[in-house]
């Protein structure tokens, strides 16, 4: 069961605010002023968020950052907001979409049984014979079709949409170590900084990483942990005068000549920068096995937020899977937390333990070498997972635990990047997706480009900064060997036909195979038939898996994998923000009388 | 559509405070064939590359110029007034 934590051995815990109330689906539940709505609900022993598009398979919080789709909830009226990015207010009424009766009990769970029943576009498929059936189908699949329901009457609308417009030397996208970095290099070159990050705090990962910083060039932070040296950077460069910060500010477009799209609120902002700095950073990889949509299996990074940001233990019993030094240091916050570590899977064969491997050791945590997750069993929460091998087959051991946390590598957020006119490719040593060339006057750097530690995004990010300062170009980014993570299989092959691939649009990898044996055997093709990718987190999440998917089922090697075109918006944009008015723009003519 | 155009007379703006008319051509003379006439007014090159257009200032200063544009990519266009094109054509033969 999930709970809050009173203390923690390893930090000194936030502090989290009054406590209020909201109600969610009509129930009351306790939070803190500083508390997202999913932490909040976390807290208090709510599992299910949503439920999924097509099967409505329960849905948990997953990521935690409101990247996915799992997080959409109807607040104050408001349909398809991202529990995961909403601040609690006292009195906030948010309910579940998608549902009936209840998001407990789904009788659109039917479908789920049906899967086998419902291919790709089986409505086309079925309801074409006789001509008289398709208008009465129509009507039936339009009424379960859809996320939210929208108040016709237009009565939630209370806010004004307006338009802003800004004309810094330099913006910074992305407020984590290498933005905070770029953003001083540019400053100290004297330039007008405009930074803006997608999260109510500066600092992004580093705010809850406890790895030591050593020899960063920037000797006052050396030898501390990650989230105190990220605080002291930020002290040190907010207070400066040239430096505008904005956060709860999504970047969801970039277009020619630098225009930077960003949604603040009702806020609309049009900026028109000399140059552009990208460091959207990244989040971890989403891994395909059976059943990995269950509520209760989240994101290290997400568990790590949790714990650090709003004093959540997400989960009693837990299993760590990981394939780098990083789920090792989850892991230890668990278990510093109060949590029972049962295992931690570490897909590596080999290689030198890691700092935080040997801690894990030293407290007596089994560790499973060269094994990943197969299956998690359970349904409205994970029961047990079974481990077994990297290729698949047969799994070798179960585990009973209720949290299962994935810790297997980092894909690079380069929807921002991309943006319609750079395609990524596949980079081997890194093992990666990469956007490595990119127009003029744009620049990006951080873990966009592999992950890498706090010294060498500091000094990567100043460089950058300085460079686009002077709107010159900047030597390509570096990784050493103990950087890299090796990625595992995009889908481990371990039997069941519930491989989710894209969990928005319940996309498995059955059905993807199936849709490649129908024709459509193009990653582009497959993409529109079988929807992979198109649903509200736009590919966020699972662009990686469904390129090097594709590629695999359609016997290309995993270098020829390239995933769909990215465009904008990168994140939700309501229709009011883009029409909104921009009265300081439009004077008003009265005559003389 | 949203670089940035500059105008002779306001300098760097986005493109959205102008309007398009047309690719540059010489005017017929008055007395020209009546085909002639027809081909300036009906008739477009459509070009895939560099051209010189004209382009009207519509929330600006109101001027009307010329741009010499890749159509292609938007980069790196010159902008000058109608008077200077005899200027601005022998200076581009020159680097050509």
């Amino acid at each position: 069961m999930a709970k809050r934590i009173t203390k923690h051995q390893n930090f000194g815990l936030p502090n989290l605010g009054e406590e209020i109330s909201f109600t969610f689906n009509g129930k009351r539940i306790k939070a803190f002023a500083g508390d997202s709505i999913t932490s909040a609900l976390i807290a208090s022993g709510s599992t299910l968020l949503s439920r999924s598009f097509k099967y409505h398979r329960p849905r948990g919080a997953y990521d935690v950052f409101g990247q996915g789709h799992e997080s959409l909830v109807m607040v104050d009226q408001e349909p398809n907001m991202l529990a995961d990015r909403i601040q609690v207010q006292n009195g906030m009424v948010v309910k579940s979409q998608n549902v009936w009766p209840s998001v407990e009990f789904d009788l659109g769970e039917v479908n789920d049984l049906f899967v086998p029943m419902l291919p790709n576009g089986f409505y086309y498929k079925m309801f074409h014979k006789p001509k008289w059936l398709w208008p009465i189908a129509e009507h039936q699949i339009r009424k379960v079709a859809g996320l939210g329901k929208i108040d016709v009457a237009g009565k939630h609308v209370h806010r004004r949409y307006e338009k802003h417009y800004r004309f810094p030397d330099v913006c910074v996208v992305g407020g984590g170590p290498s933005g905070l970095a770029a953003a001083k290099g540019a400053l100290d070159e004297g330039k007008q900084v405009l930074l803006i990050d997608d999260n109510p705090q500066l600092g992004g990962h580093s705010l809850h990483s406890i790895f030591p910083v050593n020899n960063c060039e920037n000797e006052s932070l050396n030898g501390i942990p990650e989230n105190h040296a990220v605080q002291k950077l930020i002290k040190e460069i907010v207070p400066n005068p040239n430096l505008e910060v904005m956060i709860n500010t999504s970047v969801f477009g970039l277009y020619e000549d630098n225009l930077v799209a960003a949604q603040s609120g009702a806020d609309l902002f049009k900026i028109r920068a000399e140059s552009v700095v990208l460091a959207p950073g990244a989040t971890d990889r989403h891994l395909v096995f059976e059943n990995n949509d269950r509520p209760g299996i989240l994101t290290a990074r997400g568990v790590e937020k949790l714990i650090m940001c709003h004093a959540v233990l997400p989960g009693e019993d837990t299993v760590v899977v990981t394939t780098h030094d990083g789920g090792f240091h989850t892991a230890l916050l668990l278990k510093g937390a109060g949590a029972n570590v049962v295992a931690v899977v570490d897909g590596r064969e080999s290689g030198s333990a890691g700092e935080f491997e040997e801690k894990i050791r030293n407290l007596a945590v089994p560790v499973y070498k060269g094994l990943t997750v197969h299956a998690a069993h359970g349904k409205k929460r994970i029961s047990r997972i079974d481990i077994g091998p990297i290729s698949g087959g047969d799994s070798h051991k179960s585990f009973d635990c209720d949290l299962l946390v994935m810790a297997v590598g980092f894909k690079p957020q380069v929807n921002l990047l991309s943006m319609g006119r750079k395609r990524p490719e596949w980079d081997a040593e890194r093992q990666i997706l990469r956007v490595t060339d990119l127009p003029s006057g744009m620049y990006s750097t951080g873990e966009v480009h592999g992950s890498a530690r706090f010294t060498r995004l500091f000094s990567e990010g100043i460089k950058t900064g300085k460079a686009a300062a002077k709107k010159k170009s900047v030597e390509s980014s570096k990784r050493s060997e103990d950087e890299l993570i090796m990625a595992l299989p995009a889908d481990i092959e371990s039997g069941g036909k519930n491989h989710f691939i894209c969990k928005c649009m319940d996309v498995t990898r059955y059905e993807a195979q199936a849709s490649i044996d129908e024709g459509y055997d193009q990653v582009e093709s497959l993409k529109r038939y079988s929807s992979m990718g198109m649903g509200p987190c736009q590919g966020k999440g699972c662009h990686e898996a469904v390129a090097r998917l594709s590629a695999q089922d359609t016997g290309l090697s995993s270098l020829e994998a390239v995933p769909t075109t990215m465009r904008p918006p990168f994140s939700g944009v309501s229709f009011g923000v883009l029409a909104g008015r921009a009265p300081h723009l439009s004077p008003i003519r009265r005559t003389p009388f | 559509m949203s670089f940035q155009l500059n105008c002779p007379n306001c300098g760097k703006r986005a493109v959205s405070e102008f309007t398009f008319k047309s690719e540059f051509k010489n005017r017929p003379s008055p007395e020209a064939e009546f085909s002639e006439w027809t081909d300036y007014v009906y008739f477009r090159k459509n070009n895939m590359g560099r051209q010189i257009e004209w382009w009207y200032h519509r929330s600006g200063c109101q001027s009307w110029f010329l741009t010499e544009r890749d159509t292609l990519n938007n980069s790196d266009h010159k902008s000058f007034w109608f008077g200077d094109l005899a200027q601005h054509s022998k200076k581009s033969d020159g680097e050509a």
